[in-house]
């Protein structure tokens, strides 16, 4: 089979991939929102999937969360996967901690959950109603939710799309320190190209249901955002998304 | 360019407005203050003849009376007996039917649209039926209080199922929780604020109807109390059983509301703190 020749011969890709999606078709009625997308996602590979809206990024996020199970092709993920969406859908009428542990049962993940809460910064929250968090604390609620599920595979559909700026960025910094200790794969979808950039190892473009880019990041340790490699690859996606230099 | 300057109203002190807010509920008491007092009035002048309607002292007196021989505590005791009865029935089983339909494809089909033609029905009007089916016993009685409270549970706690964000229902499948925990942790817990709006309207129209049925075919009761107090033209006792429905459905629905409280804390409300 073509992948398994891929991979022998990858001398980088030593243990399988955690995301294999081959031919990934998908329509909804007339609608061909997925048309045979192609997709990796090495393990503890931070993947950033941009689009324009209607793309059909969300479907693709959806089908590998097993949200949309009626799809044609081929897509193996990990078993062990965690969303977290746009809003962070907290269960108004359970406190933090329990949002944080829905789902999950015993001592053992009761402990994991106040740790986790504590690594996003929510450690006097645990008790408090959802309706009192403000919107970056709900979505580090929610967070919190997906990692304490210990995942291989961790989705992210726009979750910091609602933030405020200054929220965003901060959310940026505590989702790549998450990263750095947990290791899980990662597709991140968004269509902020900057926020893609800073985050992920790796930028894919959708356009119109394909996989029209994927470029590697790499940007110097010292204020990435501000090196000139940073701002070639932005360039390059506002590009590949259709928005004319004039605009940028 | 003109200026206009603000007004500084100084700082709001929070509880010289507490205060104010206490004063306020004070204020609301001297409109029925007045009317008692006009009313009082009116029947020591002759104005209200003692037949069309007992002065409010005479009433007092009355109520004083019945309480001391205990007639009145005996019948609140057999009207509230028989609301509880038929409240719990009847919101038992609109619960459960809101619930069926709710979640079962085949439940709804089945419960909702004879529910919803029953529905059409004034419980009242079930009256002659009931009694050939129950006599005038007990069991006429509760059963339409079961039969009037069982829809306003059943419609507000099916619309709140209904209702509920299919968003939440997303979020159950990526945590994994099963159908079981899909429903015990959200659905249930989801429809209860419907459930409670259900369950007050309920408490309201179980006094609506129990006043009915005891004045038509009773024994006992306060309805029953009323009733034979027209007989022989005591409007002060017709009086001080009106006082204590009304007081009933203040208290009933006071408790219910303490209760909802006290069940839906996470509830965003203008009352929380």
């Amino acid at each position: 089979m073509a992948t398994d020749l891929r991979s022998a011969l990858d001398a980088d890709l030593a243990a399988p991939a955690a995301v294999a999606v081959r031919g990934l078709d998908k329509s909804f009625g007339a609608q061909h929102v997925l048309k045979g997308v192609d997709l990796d996602i090495a393990p503890g590979e931070f993947v950033a999937l941009l689009g324009r809206s209607g793309s059909g990024k969300s479907t693709l996020l959806r089908v590998l969360a097993g949200l949309d199970t009626e799809f044609d092709g081929e897509a193996s993920v990990p078993k062990r996967r965690a969303v977290a969406f746009q809003d962070a859908r907290l269960l108004p009428w359970k406190r933090v901690l329990e949002n944080v542990l829905l789902g999950q049962k015993g001592a053992a993940a009761k402990a994991r959950g106040v740790e986790t809460l504590a690594e996003v910064g929510l450690a006097d929250k645990a008790k408090a109603w959802p309706h009192t968090l403000s919107g970056g604390e709900g979505q580090r609620a929610a967070l919190a939710r997906a990692l304490v599920r210990e995942p291989e595979l961790l989705l992210l559909d726009e979750p910091f799309g609602a933030l405020d700026a200054l929220t965003r960025l901060k959310m940026h910094a505590l989702l790549r320190r998450l990263w750095a200790v947990h290791r899980p794969s990662v597709l991140l979808v968004t269509h902020d190209v900057e926020e893609a950039v800073a985050l992920a190892d790796r930028v894919m473009v959708l356009t119109e249901g394909r996989i029209s880019l994927d470029a590697r990041v790499s940007l110097p340790e010292h204020l990435p955002r501000r090196s000139p490699e940073f701002a070639d690859l932005r360039d390059r996606l506002l590009g590949e998304l259709g928005v004319a230099e004039s605009e940028r | 360019m003109t200026t206009i300057p603000i007004k500084n109203i100084g700082q709001v002190d929070i509880r010289s407005v507490a205060a104010k807010l206490r004063l306020d509920r004070l204020r609301v008491l001297i409109g029925p203050v007045v009317l008692v007092a006009l009313w009082q009035i009116g029947s020591a002048t002759g104005l209200i003849p003692e037949q069309t309607l007992a002065a409010p002292s005479t009433v007092i007196a009355a109520g004083g009376e019945l309480l001391e021989t205990g007639r009145l505590q005996e019948h609140l005791l057999v009207s509230l007996g028989r609301a509880a009865a038929g409240l719990a029935l009847g919101v038992g089983v609109g619960a459960f039917l809101a619930v069926v339909a709710g979640l079962f494809r085949l439940g709804e089909d089945l419960i909702d649209g004879p529910m919803q033609i029953l529905r059409a029905i004034p419980a009242l009007a079930l009256v002659p039926l009931a009694i050939v089916w129950f006599g005038i016993g007990e069991e006429v009685k509760i059963f339409l209080v079961v039969f009037a409270t069982a829809f306003p549970v059943y419609v507000n706690t099916h619309a709140a199922i209904r209702g509920l964000d299919p968003r939440f229902a997303e979020l159950a499948r990526t945590a994994e929780l099963g159908r079981l925990g899909l429903v015990r942790q959200v659905i249930l817990p989801g429809a209860l604020p419907g459930f409670f709006t259900g369950l007050r309207f309920a408490t309201a129209i179980s006094w609506l109807v129990l006043v009915v049925s005891e004045q038509i075919n009773a024994t006992s009761g306060i309805g029953f109390l009323m009733t034979q107090a027209r007989s022989f033209a005591q409007t002060d006792v017709i009086v001080v059983g009106l006082v204590v429905y009304g007081l009933l459905g203040l208290v009933s629905d006071r408790l219910v509301r303490l209760i909802e409280g006290r069940v839906l804390p996470w509830r965003r409300t203008f009352e929380a703190r």
